[in-house]
């Protein structure tokens, strides 16, 4: 992924962000509405600005041959983080814990079995502990 | 004074408030090497202890806890990129970079000296400064105090990063995301989507664990690595002590600074560690390096966010205005204790008062002192490669998030803000603006509401603001400058 190009991607979900909440903002009450109002018109101005710089920059780098690429294998762990919070909301926080490091460390980590079980364990009675004495709640999942 | 103050650190040094103190100085190291779990967290904990005791010992248990949050924060800080607490977030720009360079034992070693220097120059200043703390915090009206956030946030917006433009752009975005939820001036819940979650804003641990921590961990991931680049640690905690002595006076000036900005109440934490950051940016010589893995950038706000714990608490004994979410539990506890804050706290609650200072400088020597020394052990955690630690962390990441409001959101927004904020560190968008534009958020706009109802447009002329006011212009066209030319240069590294 040419990161130039992500990057004015990004700055365009930017301005679309900041002009809906001007939008947004223009229907609140006077005194809900002149602080983020004022705010998102300022940062619209800038997102503008810093567009019109980066399309600039864009064609001189085209021109130059430069291509920047972005790590794509990256969505492969983002996809990882989401994987655990699914898991989380299926089968609640211990559950999904067991089966998250389970499966990460024998997959990415390449952990042998013993090893694992080992880690779930340490894990499992360190969650037990500060549950216990801290006072620090799990979330229920919906299956369980 | 002086004799009360004798009388008040040997009621400190008996031997049951010293175990006291090293129980909460153990609970502080705890929470504040957690990421997410902040000051408020500690001191929710510790409060139901509380019950029942005398108010030396309480103090000497609330107030151990109190003094090393800003020092434990820094391991994470320095060895992961994320900031244990608000007083941390400058901490990251140097401290990180040190540790990728397998420096993580020399950050970590200037940065427990200069908080015992800095906890010690707080107590000092909160010492001669309870006869004279009234004026000085009434000199600062909304507008000076709205000016004051306008400011802080112009410096984190030039300072991180390469561009000011997307810097200022950082900041207005975390400004827009603090004013998500309830307006402050009028009864409206602004950007929630009908979501019942946002009533009550994001939360700021969720925020800045997703900000930080997410991007770091899947980059990590990613190129497979650990967090120090180089197979064994190189710098020394003594080197970093070394380090910290040869920039005294830096330390002498954060802390400085740290004690005076800390004695402003809800701006003080948010701020102070980017104000001192910056000050010690703009006038060092050879500044290149800073947000590069420049010790000096790991000294300055480590000196001021432990001298500010002693600032802080001046607003908050003298006046129950207390300056942020651990001084508001603080003042509940001292309730319990059957302590009230006001004039009384320094003429027949004196004693309370200089117990409270002495176990301020006490805990921040103690705190500090187990802090290096566990450090050298905890730095190896920098070593371990990425598959090994990250899921790990991720776990602990998860539950930090998870206890913001114990709702589903808290995952939700946790990892929303994760993918913003890789993109916006791939894509050279400085993330510490938005950190600070996010906390600043709902104090400025309650300080602009209040300016403008009391004064009308009439507190533009105040003198303190236009003062305030040219800072920060001088600031954004001297950090613009510097900036180009830096760039111009070299071609800078970011870490916020």
């Amino acid at each position: 992924m040419d990161r130039k190009k992500i990057s004015i991607l990004f700055s365009l979900f930017m301005i679309a962000v900041f002009s809906y909440l001007i939008f947004e903002a223009s229907g609140f009450q006077d005194l809900a509405r002149y602080f983020p109002y004022t705010i998102a018109i300022g940062a619209l101005i800038l997102a503008v600005i810093d567009l019109i710089l980066q399309l600039k920059d864009y064609r001189k780098k085209s021109e130059d041959g430069e291509v920047d690429q972005l790590p794509i294998k990256s969505f492969i762990y983002i996809g990882w983080i989401i994987g655990y919070m699914l898991l989380i909301v299926s089968f609640g926080f211990i559950s999904a814990t067991i089966i998250f490091l389970g499966s990460f460390l024998w997959l990415e980590t390449k952990f042998k079995l013993w090893k694992i079980l080992i880690s779930i364990g340490i894990v499992i009675g360190l969650l037990y502990v500060i549950s216990t004495f801290m006072n620090i709640q799990w979330p229920t999942g919906w299956l369980f | 004074m002086l004799e009360a103050a004798l009388d008040a650190l040997f009621i400190v040094l008996d031997p049951s408030r010293v175990v006291f103190i090293f129980i909460g100085i153990l609970v502080g190291v705890t929470i504040g090497f957690l990421p997410g779990l902040g000051g408020p967290v500690g001191m929710s904990l510790l409060l139901p202890f509380i019950f029942g005791m005398d108010p030396y010992s309480g103090i000497a248990l609330l107030m151990g806890m109190v003094a090393v949050i800003h020092t434990a924060d820094t391991f994470p800080a320095v060895l992961l990129g994320v900031p244990g607490s608000s007083g941390s977030q400058a901490t990251i720009m140097d401290g990180y970079p040190l540790a990728q360079r397998g420096e993580a034992s020399r950050a970590l070693g200037a940065a427990f000296f200069s908080s015992i220097i800095g906890g010690i120059i707080g107590a000092v200043i909160m010492f001669f400064a309870i006869p004279i703390g009234r004026p000085i915090v009434l000199m600062f009206g909304s507008p000076e105090l709205f000016m004051l956030s306008v400011l802080g946030l112009s410096m984190v917006g030039i300072l991180a990063g390469n561009s000011a433009i997307k810097g200022l752009l950082a900041g207005a975005t975390g400004m827009l995301l603090g004013t998500v939820g309830g307006a402050p001036a009028t009864a409206e819940y602004r950007f929630t989507f009908e979501w019942i979650y946002l009533f009550n804003g994001i939360p700021l641990t969720v925020l800045a664990l997703g900000l930080f921590a997410l991007p770091e961990m899947i980059d990590l991931l990613t190129q497979k690595r650990s967090i120090a680049s180089s197979s064994k640690l190189e710098g020394s905690r003594l080197q970093g002590i070394k380090d910290a002595i040869k920039h005294k006076w830096l330390i002498f000036r954060s802390s400085l600074i740290g004690s005076f900005v800390g004695f402003i109440p809800g701006l003080g934490g948010s701020v102070v560690d980017w104000i001192s950051y910056g000050v010690a940016k703009q006038t060092s010589k050879n500044n290149e390096n800073f947000g590069k893995g420049d010790i000096r950038g790991v000294i300055a706000p480590e000196s001021a966010n432990n001298a500010k714990e002693g600032g802080t608490l001046i607003p908050t004994i003298l006046f129950g205005i207390p300056g942020s979410g651990t001084t508001a539990i603080l003042l509940g506890g001292l309730i319990l204790l059957g302590v009230s804050s006001g004039p009384s706290m320094l003429t027949s609650d004196l004693d309370v008062t200089l117990t409270i200072v002495w176990t301020l400088a006490l805990a921040s020597v103690f705190g500090a002192i187990v802090c290096l020394l566990v450090a050298k052990h905890v730095a190896k955690i920098s070593l371990i490669s990425a598959d090994k630690l990250v899921p790990f962390l991720l776990i602990i990441m998860m539950v930090g998030a998870y206890q913001s409001t114990r709702h589903w959101g808290d995952f939700l927004i946790f990892i929303l803000i994760g993918i913003i904020g890789w993109f916006m560190k791939h894509l050279d968008w400085p993330r510490a603006p938005l950190l600070v534009g996010f906390v600043l958020a709902t104090s400025a706009e309650r300080y602009l509401h209040l300016s403008m109802s009391r004064y009308g447009f009439e507190w533009l002329s105040r003198p303190m603001v236009l003062v305030i006011g040219v800072i920060t212009i001088l600031i954004i066209v001297s950090g613009t400058h510097m900036k180009r030319r830096s760039n111009r240069m070299a071609g800078g590294g970011d870490h916020g």
